[in-house]
């Protein structure tokens, strides 16, 4: 689920408080968070070149007729404004990130079933992992949740 | 709960806090300056920059913002900025300043650097101003050439009399060299008549005789081209009887208009203002139009740096319910000190409804200034950009009362310094789009005028110093239009106007005096060409008539002799004696022929004795 929920936050261009929930929420679950944030980083690298099908997305329903007077409402809504929602790529990608979800979260359950164990022994090793994360807590890294 | 869940996200907590706490502030204070910058093209410190949540404030501190145009000075500065930012608003991403103090602003402080960025400032910035051009083409020449037009009306080289006497002295002189030239072409040809002559002499009778006739035509026309020479140089007296009377003439018309010239000389009250009180108004209206170009400049290109650039996707606005402009400054309270004419003025100022999208918040932005002191100065902006073409009205009222020191023309004509006291400025300028439209005037009253001169005659001085000493109101004002950058200005005064009609009544009057010594003047030099002329004539006449006579005494003696010859009346040794007497013959000559001569009778007069014996 940490790869999935760092997909979804990895997508999502930064700047805009949609991004900041998404990260909050992907905080106060228990999810990997280092598997989540090696997700975010890579999707972050990687978002640019999928911004084009995010920007069609994102156009479709911002301009969608049926959908006007709920996105009118939503711009009203105090704070709703610096989610930014109201940018093609950012909405794009978010419900791209969205459909991911499942998808993601099902497809890579059985990879980590299959090397967390050895992955963690593996990440361990390094001094670094142990500082920041603590040893008992980068144990967890291949404990699927 | 467990400690290995709990404890990371803490960790994040923390982070996250650190960050807004210590990151933010300094981050949202580079980004100030680098927007700053960017505008003002110089360098921007902000000292401190602080925002509060609960409520919404911003306060910034020891702001310094330097000019691109003159390295080492502040264009503003000031101590601090306290705002208090409308939190509903916020929370719909529009940056409404409900209220906001700016206190300690100063002008034109010194800073410690030079303020310049590394960056090469824009071409266009380079460019000179109107100012330079205005202050380059004014008009301290006024009484440089007020100097110069008294001399141009009273100079002897403009004046009839002189003019006709150098037109008949060169006339005159070509006349003669003329005739000079006939003559000079005539001697030559009296010489080959006398060396043709001697050579007759030489030749066997029928031929001599023969040469002799020959040589009698061609003496008989060179005597009627000397004759006709002679009656050209007669004709020359009455035509320099009528030139003379032409020079008189001349005298007598000179003498009737230098009065009225004197009379006809207008100083330029348009010059006479743009030297004396041209210098201030420019100057007070360059540092007005500056402040106006500056303020728009900055205003565009604030926006333009706070302009959010998408580089990624597209974004779509909704209606607002309660629309509100994405930032709105509804009142700002200035104040700080302002230097007027190297005095520090305490000031205080209000601006309001200053708004990135003026459409939607319907009121034009106000700003109104007043200072306090000896000098007070009220300046109220208006601009309206809720309209589709912007307009901005200023009006500005100054009172002086500091004596304002004045100084024109130059040291080497003539010199005005006088003091200009009591002050009072009035603006009135309308801008619409990038049109200027307005006018800025000044009255004050006018002490201690003194003028200096060394080209100047004393009895003009003195009249043109009482005329400044009879006048003590100075106004001027200056109708312009066109843009701001290149603005077009006509400067008008009620003040020159009167000098100038004050001059004009100064020369009338002098022009009575002037008259009599410009007539003795004229009179003299009028005498000084007629006589100069005369005696030129007279002499290059008598040269002329002595050359033509001895000329023609010798065509005609050769003529007389060739005369005998050609009758048949003359012997031989008649002709010869004629000849030998005649000065035709070299003296050598003459005399061997007179010895010839003898001998030749002697042996005639022994060989008829012999023959009649």
């Amino acid at each position: 689920m940490g790869l999935a929920f760092g997909i979804l936050v990895g997508l999502v261009p930064k700047g805009n408080l949609l991004a900041v929930f998404l990260a909050a929420i992907l905080a106060a679950s228990r999810v990997n968070l280092g598997v989540a944030a090696g997700a975010i980083v890579c999707c972050s690298l990687a978002s640019p070149l999928i911004d084009p099908i995010s920007h069609v997305i994102g156009s479709w329903l911002l301009k969608h007729p049926g959908l006007s007077s709920f996105w009118t409402w939503l711009y009203n809504l105090p704070v709703a404004p610096w989610t930014g929602f109201n940018n093609s790529v950012v909405l794009g990608s978010f419900v791209v990130g969205l459909i991911l979800l499942y998808p993601a979260h099902r497809l890579s359950r059985p990879v980590f079933e299959k090397y967390s164990e050895g992955a963690g022994k593996w990440i361990r090793r390094f001094w670094l992992t142990r500082a920041l994360m603590g040893a008992e807590w980068a144990a967890r890294v291949g404990v699927v949740e | 709960m467990r400690w290995s869940w709990l404890v990371p996200r803490l960790f994040l907590l923390a982070v996250i806090w650190t960050a807004l706490a210590f990151g933010m502030d300094p981050l949202l204070r580079q980004t100030a300056i680098r927007v700053a910058e960017s505008a003002s093209g110089a360098r921007v410190d902000i000292n401190s920059f602080v925002t509060g949540i609960f409520p919404p404030s911003l306060s910034v501190g020891k702001v310094a913002l330097a000019s691109a145009r003159s390295p080492g000075t502040n264009v503003v500065e000031f101590d601090q900025l306290e705002c208090r930012i409308g939190g509903n608003a916020l929370l719909r991403k529009s940056f409404v300043i409900e209220e906001a103090h700016v206190m300690g602003v100063r002008f034109g402080t010194v800073r410690n650097d030079d303020g310049q960025l590394d960056r090469q400032p824009d071409a266009a910035s380079r460019k000179p101003s109107w100012i330079t051009e205005k202050f380059r083409t004014g008009g301290d020449e006024w009484l440089e050439e007020l100097i110069l037009d008294v001399r141009q009306q009273l100079d002897p080289n403009t004046l009839e009399t002189l003019r006709t006497g150098k037109i008949l002295s060169v006339k005159w002189e070509q006349r003669m060299d003329s005739l000079r030239e006939k003559l000079a072409a005539f001697k030559p040809r009296v010489d080959v008549l006398q060396d043709r002559l001697e050579k007759a002499k030489q030749l066997r009778s029928v031929t001599q005789v023969q040469a002799y006739l020959k040589l009698a035509n061609e003496g008989e026309s060179l005597l009627l081209e000397a004759e006709r020479l002679q009656m050209q140089i007669q004709a020359l007296l009455p035509e320099a009887g009528a030139d003379l009377s032409l020079l008189d003439q001349a005298r007598k018309n000179d003498q009737q208009q230098v009065v009225q010239r004197i009379r006809q000389l207008k100083p330029s009250p348009r010059k006479i203002t743009e030297s004396l009180i041209g210098p201030e108004v420019y100057r007070k209206l360059y540092q007005a139009l500056t402040w106006l170009e500056f303020g728009a400049q900055y205003q565009k290109e604030i926006r333009r740096q706070t302009q959010v650039v998408r580089h990624r996707g597209e974004n779509l606005e909704f209606d607002l319910l309660n629309p509100t402009p994405r930032f709105l400054c509804r009142r700002v309270e200035f104040s700080g000190e302002l230097s007027i004419d190297q005095q520090l003025l305490p000031f205080h100022a209000v601006m309001s409804n200053l708004s990135s999208n003026p459409e939607l918040s319907v009121q034009p932005t106000e700003f109104r200034l007043h200072t306090q002191g000896e000098k007070p100065l009220q300046l109220a902006i208006r601009h309206d950009a809720t309209k589709e073409i912007p307009w901005t009205h200023v009006a500005a009222g100054f009172h002086q009362s500091q004596p304002c020191m004045l100084s024109a023309g130059e040291e080497n004509t003539a010199v005005l310094n006088a003091a200009l006291t009591n002050l009072h400025w009035t603006v009135g300028i309308q801008i619409s789009g990038s049109d200027l439209n307005g006018t800025v005037s000044v009255v004050s009253d006018l002490d201690h005028a003194e003028l200096t001169s060394k080209k100047m005659t004393p009895l003009l001085r003195d009249a043109v110093s009482d005329v400044f000493s009879s006048i003590d109101k100075v106004d001027a004002t200056v109708q312009l239009d066109g843009s701001i950058s290149a603005p077009n200005m006509q400067i008008e005064s009620m003040f020159s106007e009167q000098l100038a009609t004050g001059l004009r009544s100064v020369f009338a009057v002098q022009a009575n005096q002037l008259k009599a010594s410009l007539t003795n003047q004229l009179g003299h030099l009028a005498t000084e060409q007629k006589q100069s002329l005369i005696k030129e004539l007279r002499g290059r006449y008598q040269e002329l008539v002595a050359e033509h006579k001895a000329t023609l005494q010798k065509t005609q003696e050769a003529q007389q002799l060739l005369a005998k010859v050609k009758s048949g009346q003359a012997t031989p040794q008649d002709l010869i004696r004629q000849v030998s007497g005649s000065g035709i013959l070299g003296e050598k000559t003459d005399a061997k022929v007179q010895r010839q001569l003898d001998q030749t009778e002697k042996l005639l007069q022994g060989f008829g004795r012999r023959v009649f014996r």
